[in-house]
């Protein structure tokens, strides 16, 4: 097959997305298909065209434009993704919605015929969705829908319910980390928080929680990895909490060292305040046997199995949090099983054969479909 | 009462930015964030529309090029013009007596039914998944 990828990045730019497509495009290669990636927000970073293990990447300045209501721009952009899809003459368009490449797909359309696929990476505007928004069209205009977790389905359902028949829940799947899970540790307690520095992913709850915590467990640690506009805030909260002796920030970390840093944690934390579509480092902690404490927030609820692969608590309560982390780590045997159950759970809901087979799947019935 | 035919109409210049290209125009209505295409013959009909011609002078023109029966484009460009004017892009402008004179460049070889898409959620669309260039990471380093 000859597959057309529109996403908003793609590798070694890094995000959810990302985490998945950079994996997903180079295993098709493997399995003997074409794969053009097409992205729609260009860091300057990255070169316009290159190939990476086998996947042709054209990187497009389309949301800048689209943005900047920039005419010139967007009309630029849109040729540019029309040349690449009359160049390379795709069997099939999947877009990988977390952006407006909808807009610039949709616009090209006459560049070259063929189904899309479309799936759905993010949470979608709480409102009906008229027949006239880039959404609705591009649903409308897709073979098949698919949703990242049921909590995304049930959305596109209920705001776009003539759609429904096109839509189904297709999890995502993980490559196996290189390196087994370590055993827990309870002698000196480490609680990772993994993630964007923003007020939505709601760290500050987890240090507020911290800091309950370290009273009844003196030598307990939080790590928090990632960087953005918070992390000022943040330092300022634990200083003021008088905890920063026990909190580290560690920055951006490498994804590639991700799955060590899991090793190093007791319990994974997982605070958001924001509807998270399914919470991929959950299942990046719960593939490292971790347990996670994570609130009970949409695709949050299908990715940790509240009481047995974590423990799912209310948004916005770090006295619920404290509770809940402190009960794991008096349990340390209740805890090992927990993030046993969380590493079998991960390896075969979010198996990446299975997401590879199942999306190749999809793929055939679209084009063995007529019309 | 002048009829809607007869009606010549202008831009809502300081309300809206636009681009024609060769298969469509882009619009964006600037006070509402929301972006518009219109395909088929609609560049030409938007052309025409902004040197103020009539809807009966855009349809003669047209069906004339196309060997087209008049009342199918009139019909045609009438509820293109409805829908601009209902989407605050277009406004009647009565002052308006003649169009300007245009030089046209017919690209489309057959008449192409005018479509005007609307693009009403840009901004909700925009916002999915807010990129944040303030905390960008390394090239090479990051996290979810």
């Amino acid at each position: 097959m000859k597959i057309l990828l529109i996403a908003q990045n793609y590798p070694p730019h890094i995000g959810g997305v990302e985490t998945v497509l950079g994996t997903l495009a180079p295993r098709m290669v493997a399995d003997g298909h074409r794969v053009t990636v097409v992205t729609t927000d260009r860091d300057p970073a990255y070169p316009e065209s290159e190939e990476r293990e086998g996947v042709s990447i054209h990187r497009t300045m389309a949301y800048a434009a689209l943005l900047a209501r920039d005419l010139d721009g967007i009309g630029r952009e849109t040729d540019r993704l029309a040349a690449i899809k009359r160049a390379f003459a795709p069997d099939l368009v999947h877009v990988h919605v977390s952006d407006p490449g909808l807009f610039v797909h949709l616009r090209t359309l006459k560049a070259h015929a063929c189904p899309t696929v479309l799936t759905i990476h993010v949470r979608l505007p709480e409102k009906t969705l008229g027949e006239r928004s880039t959404l609705f069209q591009g649903f409308a205009e897709a073979s098949a829908i698919t949703a990242v977790s049921h909590a995304i389905q049930l959305e596109i359902e209920t705001i776009a319910p003539s759609i429904a028949t096109k839509v189904s829940t297709l999890y995502f799947g993980l490559q196996e980390a290189p390196l087994a899970p370590a055993d827990l540790n309870f002698d000196r307690p480490t609680i990772l928080c993994v993630g964007r520095l923003v007020a939505e992913k709601g760290f500050d709850v987890a240090i507020e929680a911290f800091a309950r915590l370290r009273e009844q467990y003196p030598g307990i640690h939080l790590e928090i990895a990632g960087d953005g506009p918070e992390r000022t805030n943040l330092e300022a909260q634990a200083t003021s909490l008088s905890v920063s002796d026990g909190v580290e920030f560690l920055g951006w970390v490498d994804p590639q060292k991700v799955p060590a840093l899991m090793n190093t944690a007791t319990i994974v934390v997982v605070p958001s305040r924001w509807r998270e579509a399914l919470g991929l480092v959950a299942i990046q902690a719960a593939q490292m046997g971790r347990p996670v404490v994570a609130s009970r927030q949409s695709g949050l609820v299908e990715a940790v199995i509240d009481g047995e692969t974590g423990i799912l608590v209310p948004k916005d309560r770090p006295d619920i949090l404290a509770e809940s982390v402190a009960d794991l780590l008096m349990n340390p045997e209740r805890t090992r099983t927990m993030g046993r159950r969380a590493r079998a759970d991960a390896l075969e809901r979010f198996c990446f054969d299975r997401f590879v087979s199942e999306q190749y799947d999809l793929y055939r019935r679209i084009l063995t479909t007529p019309g | 009462m002048i009829s809607v035919s007869s009606e010549r109409f202008r831009l809502k210049s300081d309300q809206i930015a636009f681009k024609i290209f060769e298969d469509d125009v882009v619009i964006i209505n600037l006070a509402t964030s929301i972006y518009y295409t219109i395909g088929g013959v609609g560049p030409t009909v938007w052309q025409m529309l902004e040197a103020g011609w009539s809807v009966d002078e855009i349809s003669d023109a047209i069906a004339g090029r196309f060997d087209r029966p008049v009342t199918t484009v009139r019909g045609d460009v009438e509820k293109l013009v409805a829908d601009l004017t209902g989407q605050g892009l277009i406004l009647s402008d009565p002052s308006l007596s003649t169009g300007d004179d245009l030089e046209i460049t017919w690209t489309l070889q057959d008449y192409t039914p005018i479509v005007l898409e609307c693009f009403s959620d840009m901004q909700d669309v925009l916002a999915l998944d807010p990129p944040h260039p303030e905390i960008a990471p390394p090239s090479t380093a990051s996290t979810e």
